[in-house]
């Protein structure tokens, strides 16, 4: 079932002297529900915009964004369109709202109107699902870098929206951390959520269904993990492979007779007990 | 000169109910032409101790004479020392200000008296080096930018004040895969030239395996351990009860098990990896 389309979509910037910036050029494409798609793409290449007009934070100057079938331009869907779509920021000072955890959890979901049982159990859930427990009642603005960004991620659960978008939100977590968001993820998906996942990092996004990829705001690529891997374009939009993919392939290429393209650490020390 | 931290603790908000102990005795001497990588768990104290470093955290507790200033004295040259010690911070964002990306990174320059020309000459060799192009972003507001430009912007405000030491709070958050390897091989010929020791602060294992030369981990405000990155493998199971990782190489080597493999760092893996398979076979 599809849950977001866009139609030729552009969008311009004017910086304080009138210049314009096209960060988002002619982009037509769709998303279905349940799915869990990678945004990738170089600095300033238009993701952060992009998800900016999915949840009408940004009008398109050009073009028709709709979500669930909703005109993100028509002022009437707008409440129904940011209760659908949570957005966790790229920088997580920019989300924080209030000056205890727990408050900061909460708004969110308050302003949906949701009751106050279920708020609470939402922040002891969302606490629990981003290993947060101690800080439930600490400030957000006094705390580590990683700390901000898992709370940013917890607001945005609590919310339960039908679409989440991360723009980079896991950017500066620990593995554990990383983990920890990864797996939050996946039991999501599993209950028919659908995430847009932005990131630089590739091996992150080697999970996903969907790879994304824009450049100078335009879509060039789209299709899975393996298909985009395999592709030669990937330097020339500042991508690289996955770790494991580049060891294997300069070990290929160095003469190790390796199968197929390999993506997991797993497969590729399978191979090479098999081949050493 | 190098520069000796010796049990340093600190807690923040110190008498009231939420004071938190973010350092824990730590004793660490960073010498010339170290590149030392730290890394730790979230809030495990890594910005923290790099902020005492050039005094933008007042010392409470130990001592920290850096590069022969002492940061105990009653009036340490502050000014002098963030001139030496130069810093990027976690969030790039708090440490932009200006109007313009060529006012930004002539900041710091300018504070060192140099002339217009100077200044100039500077920055825009800083805002190259950090991968943007001059022109097209000089007169940009430095607010109006992408995450990763932002990120550039704040490393090229401070590499064009060419301090001896380079800080940086996970610089590689927000850059593109190209960007963070030119980053790192930026980090690298600065330091051949200018910069002599460089602190990295990374969550990322195998960055910091490819280029530190030595690796210190915080653990709940402590040093956990601090070793060369060719010992790395001996930490394994350490880092991993800490909830951090090992790099795919080391982990790689290990589930091969074999005593002619070694290396850490990628190239030396994978030529010993081909060197053994051309010699078995
Ligand atoms: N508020 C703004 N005003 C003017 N231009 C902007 C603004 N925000 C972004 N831009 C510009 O729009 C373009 C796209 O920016 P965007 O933030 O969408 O990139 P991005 O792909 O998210 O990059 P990054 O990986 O660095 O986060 C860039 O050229 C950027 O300089
Ligand atoms: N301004 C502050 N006020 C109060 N406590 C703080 C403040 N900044 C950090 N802390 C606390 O001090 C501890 C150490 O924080 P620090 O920022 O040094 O961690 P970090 O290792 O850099 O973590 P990260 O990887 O998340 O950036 C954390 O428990 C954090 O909650
Ligand atoms: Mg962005
Ligand atoms: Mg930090």
């Amino acid at each position: 079932m599809e849950i977001i389309r866009l139609e030729n979509v552009g969008f311009q910037y004017k910086d304080y002297e009138g210049n314009v910036i096209e960060a988002v050029k002619n982009v037509s494409l769709t998303i279905d529900k349940g799915q869990f798609v990678a945004v990738l793409g170089r600095n300033g290449s238009g993701k952060s915009t992009l998800a900016k007009l999915l949840n009408a934070l940004l009008l398109p100057t050009e073009g028709v964004v709709t979500v669930f079938g909703r005109d993100t331009s028509d002022a009437d869907n707008l409440f129904e369109i940011r209760k659908n779509v949570g957005m966790v920021f790229q920088n997580p000072d920019n989300q924080m709202v209030a000056s205890i955890v727990e408050d900061d959890i909460a708004f969110g979901p308050e302003n949906i109107g949701i009751e106050r049982e279920e708020i609470i159990a939402r922040i002891e859930w969302v606490l629990k699902a981003v290993g947060m427990e101690e800080y439930r009642y600490a400030a957000p603005f006094k705390m580590s870098g990683g700390q901000k960004q898992r709370i940013a991620v917890a607001g945005i659960l609590a919310m339960k929206p039908e679409v989440i978008i991360f723009d980079e939100s896991t950017s500066m977590l620990d593995p554990e951390g990383r983990g920890e968001v990864m797996d939050v993820i996946k039991r999501l998906l599993k209950e028919g959520m659908t995430v847009i996942f932005i990131t630089h990092d590739m091996n992150e996004a080697v999970e996903a269904d969907r790879i994304i990829v824009l450049d100078k705001g335009s879509v060039v690529m789209d299709g899975k993990p393996e298909t985009i891997f395999a592709d030669e374009r990937l330097p020339l939009y500042n991508l690289k492979l996955p770790l494991v993919t580049r060891i294997a392939k300069e070990l290929k290429d160095g003469g190790l007779p390796i199968n197929g393209s390999v993506t997991r650490l797993e497969a590729l020390t399978e191979e090479l007990c098999r081949l050493l | 000169m190098p520069i000796v931290v010796k049990n340093l603790s600190y807690t923040y908000m110190k008498g009231t109910p939420y004071e938190k102990q973010a350092l824990n005795d730590v004793s660490l001497t960073i010498n010339d032409g170290d590149f030392l990588g730290i890394i730790g768990a979230t809030g495990s104290g890594k910005s923290t101790f790099v902020r005492h470093l050039n005094g933008l955290i007042k010392l409470t507790q130990g001592s920290i004479i850096a590069d022969g200033i002492d940061l105990s004295a009653k009036k340490p040259d502050l000014k002098l020392l963030r001139r030496k010690i130069g810093m990027v911070f976690q969030y790039p964002e708090s440490q932009l200000f200006a109007e313009t990306v060529f006012k930004d990174v002539c900041y710091g320059p300018k504070n060192m008296k140099k002339s217009a020309e100077e200044c100039e000459a500077l920055a825009h060799e800083a805002i190259e080096l950090a991968g943007l192009d001059f022109e097209a972003f000089k007169d940009r507001s430095p607010f109006e930018l992408s995450g990763g430009e932002k990120r550039r912007v704040a490393i090229a405000g401070v590499i064009a004040c060419k301090p001896e030491y380079l800080v940086l709070d996970e610089p590689s958050a927000g850059l593109d895969p190209k960007g963070k390897d030119e980053m790192y091989n930026l980090v690298l010929k600065i330091k051949a030239s200018t910069s002599h020791t460089v602190v990295i602060i990374s969550h990322d294992i195998d960055e910091i395996a490819e280029y530190a030369d030595r690796i210190a981990v915080f653990d709940d405000g402590r040093i956990y351990a601090d070793f060369k990155t060719a010992d790395i493998g001996q930490y394994a199971d350490g880092l991993k009860e800490r909830g951090l990782d090992v790099p795919v190489t080391v982990k790689l080597r290990n589930a091969l098990k074999l005593s002619e493999i070694t290396g850490v760092r990628q190239n030396e893996l994978i030529e010993s990896i081909l060197k053994y398979y051309k010699t078995s076979k």
